[in-house]
């Protein structure tokens, strides 16, 4: 396939490799790791970082005291599709003292899940409160764990004052079919945003254009 | 067991650490982005020991992972280095033209329509 590479629209060359990022994000033991495991072809794959990128060689290099030492495991998972497209799900780092990695882990990010557990649901609003701020789509998928509460994922929405475009859905982190239908309603819901803007933008354009039209 | 595995095992953590495999320097060489999923190809097979004094084992073992192009968080797995170290590795071996890095199709995914209708088969069809 022949495509020049100004080609914007999106057809894939297949000899190019076109991976996509998924944040899997929520509170410490909500099950993201769970969730990328369950739907993921390899067994997740685990990557450190350092306490901070310019703590390397810095901080490593006096030896002295566990803080030094500190790595911040990220757990991410693959699932390859036809034409070389792959899916990156990449939990993130639960705990708050982690925060720094975000930006780096959401940039480039085609949307992002995350998982509240409706024991603890305060857990996830730092979670809500970063997507929001950044822009970034994303889902709540409120996992069902035995014993937990049933709550309707409305209430849940409702709880976490979200907008009402974003979707919340219940899930099983552990049903693969589940979670993969927590991935569908995410890109749908990337989707639709997209070409809601794009109808926007092309509606202002158009009004633009006839106004000029009629001055 | 040897005398010395005593007492390197996982709880002691790495033999070297990892501000050594890249001298220190935290930078990436000639202001290199590489993002987690930036996909990096060797541009030849990985050269020998002999054939390449500069490079360092960890170089040389990127090199041959990225025969196939590969992320950097993948690569960064496998060779089981924190990603802070990998992307400088990476980036020396950029600089050098050793790797190469693969041109992004998607850098804002939201706004590749065609794309996302295409990762929505994929992942209806799992």
């Amino acid at each position: 396939m022949g495509s020049a590479p100004s080609d914007a629209r999106g057809a894939v060359d297949d000899s190019l490799l076109t991976p996509f990022k998924i944040l899997v994000a929520g509170g410490f033991g909500v099950g993201k790791t769970t969730l990328v495991g369950t739907i993921s072809e390899i067994r997740p794959l685990r990557t450190e970082e350092t306490l901070t990128q310019a703590s390397i060689g810095v901080d490593d290099l006096s030896g002295v005291g566990d803080k030094t030492t500190t790595t911040v495991a990220m757990d991410f998972g693959r699932i390859t599709m036809a034409r070389r497209l792959a899916l990156y799900l990449f939990g993130t780092p639960g705990q708050d003292r982690f925060w720094f990695m975000w930006d780096d882990l959401a940039y480039g990010a085609l949307g992002a899940v995350v998982l509240a557990d409706t024991r603890r649901l305060i857990d996830c609003f730092p979670a809500v409160d970063y997507f929001e701020r950044r822009g970034l789509p994303f889902v709540v998928a409120v996992n069902v764990f035995d014993g937990s509460p049933y709550y309707d994922p409305e209430d849940v929405r409702i709880a976490l004052d979200l907008d009402s475009h974003v979707p919340a859905l219940l899930c099983d982190a552990r049903d693969r079919s589940s979670v993969k239908q927590v991935l569908i309603t995410l890109v749908e819901h990337v989707l639709t945003g997209e070409t809601g803007e794009v109808q926007q933008a092309h509606a202002e354009l158009s009004r633009a254009e006839a106004a000029a039209e009629g001055s | 067991m040897t005398q010395y595995d005593r007492w390197v095992d996982r709880e002691a953590g790495r033999v070297v650490r990892p501000y050594a495999l890249t001298g220190g320097r935290t930078d990436l060489a000639g202001g290199a982005v590489l993002d987690l999923i930036s996909v990096v190809v060797a541009a030849g097979p990985a050269p020998t020991a002999a054939g390449s004094r500069r490079l360092s084992p960890e170089h040389r073992k990127l090199i041959a992972l990225c025969q196939e192009p590969m992320t950097v968080a993948d690569a960064a797995a496998d060779i089981a280095l924190p990603l802070g170290v990998v992307r400088v590795l990476l980036a020396d071996l950029l600089q050098q033209k050793l790797i190469t890095l693969q041109p992004r199709r998607a850098m804002r995914p939201q706004a590749s329509p065609d794309l996302l209708r295409e990762v929505l088969d994929g992942l209806r069809s799992l």
